[in-house]
């Protein structure tokens, strides 16, 4: 230990360390739903953790499971200046006997499990469903896509895609995609999500309609530790939740391809 | 240790839990996945904790338990969050604090860094936990720490 590490250990124990917006709600929430101690016979701890992660999407609404109106957000209250709020709006559930026989085998009750794929499209294809099309993400190159199933004990309550890419002109692309079960319907209304910049990063809010109709909410985040700009849509396209994020140099080419992507959204 | 002391124990040291998962994980929210699974974990296993009044260094290690096991199931995604190179010191932007600049240092020396100087562990302590030989951890805490030095200097 010489000087400087006196300074770091220091400095480490009279900073905070920023934690994302709504950490301690959420773990208040895993705190609740701990099982009784003396259950016997029980769920193992993946089934807990599942169990958990299930009540934190339904009660805390994760912290991107907004319910927009169709076509739009039915509200948006800004905090400030560091935050927003994100109110109202219908979801789409699938119904299960929609799903691919290969996404049920996969799922195991009060589980989630991954599969790794090449494309949204393949993840897509294993699951049976058909996301709304959009060119600019369906164009992507070097692409890869996680799906992961959550399910409860009545089967799959959610699908969820990340897919990554990159554009021609070498933008980084990632879109999550949230897509419901009808094991999720009830009591689904009334969401409220809450974002906010982290303590030390500057950054926008906004709001954008695409020339499809669509509105997302738009994030613009500065990053003050590297170079890139970091542009973040949701919105919920025929009932799903999307969050589109775009990484680049700058804003202009950035938020460029953001309203590309935004755009590019074949609506029903 | 009762549901609410447990719940008390959690809630005061899930920052250093969170943390803890980061430092081994590239995003937020894969970090505040590994926490919760690690509260699980820690209440399933509350029996095996001998000492209380080392819950903290107990529960840390855990969640990094958690989080080194989800690192492993996501091994094969790349985050894009996390493309690009550290910025060399030379162009490298001003760093409002010490996390700030631990985020910024590559993956492996993150983690020796913050449980060595945010929760006070020792190398050999640090090589039990992520199951390194202490020479490795010292090489890494060296090499972070030169690199912290010149990412903390001011002009």
């Amino acid at each position: 230990m010489d000087r400087f590490d006196e300074t770091l250990r220091a400095m480490a124990r009279e900073e905070d360390t920023p934690v994302p917006e709504g950490f301690g709600a959420r773990l208040a929430g895993t705190l609740a739903a701990l099982p009784p101690k003396n259950r016997t016979g029980g769920w193992s701890l993946a089934a807990r953790y599942a169990l958990a992660a299930c009540l934190c999407v339904v009660l805390m609404g994760t912290a991107l499971a907004a319910v927009y109106a169709a076509g739009g957000f039915r509200s948006i209250q800004v905090n400030g200046s560091r935050g927003y709020t994100l109110q109202g709006g219908e979801r789409r559930y699938v119904p299960l006997s929609s799903l691919s026989q290969e996404v049920l085998d996969l799922s195991e009750p009060v589980k989630t499990v991954s599969r790794a794929f090449s494309s949204l499209a393949e993840a897509e294809r294993f699951c049976g469903v058909t996301l709304p099309r959009d060119p600019v993400l369906d164009g992507l190159e070097d692409t890869a896509c996680t799906l992961e199933v959550s399910a409860g004990p009545n089967g799959p309550n959610c699908l969820y895609f990340s897919h990554h890419g990159v554009t021609a002109a070498g933008q980084s692309v990632q879109a999550r995609v949230w897509l419901l079960t009808e094991n999720m319907e009830d009591g689904q209304d009334g969401f409220t999500v809450k974002k906010s910049y982290a303590p030390g990063v500057a950054g926008s809010f906004e709001s954008y309609t695409a020339s499809n109709g669509l509105t997302a909410f738009v994030t613009r985040v500065d990053r003050t530790w590297d170079k890139d700009v970091k542009y973040t849509a949701d919105l919920l396209v025929d009932g799903v939740q999307y969050t589109i994020l775009v990484w680049g140099v700058t804003p202009e080419e950035v938020s460029g391809t953001l309203r590309g992507v935004l755009d590019g959204f074949q609506v029903e | 240790m009762t549901r609410e002391e447990f719940s008390a124990a959690v809630t005061a040291h899930g920052r250093a839990m969170f943390r803890a998962a980061r430092s081994v994980l590239d995003c937020d929210a894969d970090a505040e996945d590994a926490v919760g699974e690690a509260v699980l974990s820690a209440w399933k296993d509350l029996h095996r904790l001998r000492d209380p009044e080392a819950v903290r260094a107990w529960l840390v290690k855990i969640a990094l338990n958690c989080a080194l096991r989800q690192r492993r199931r996501k091994s094969g995604v790349t985050y894009l969050e996390d493309l690009g190179d550290v910025p060399a010191p030379e162009d490298a932007p001003r760093y409002s604090g010490l996390w700030e600049a631990v985020c910024a240092l590559p993956p492996e020396r993150r983690a020796v860094v913050t449980l060595f100087y945010y929760e006070d562990l020792t190398v050999e302590q640090i090589a039990r936990y992520l199951r390194l030989p202490p020479g490795t951890v010292k090489s890494r805490l060296a090499r972070a720490r030169k690199q912290l030095k010149d990412m903390l200097k001011e002009d």
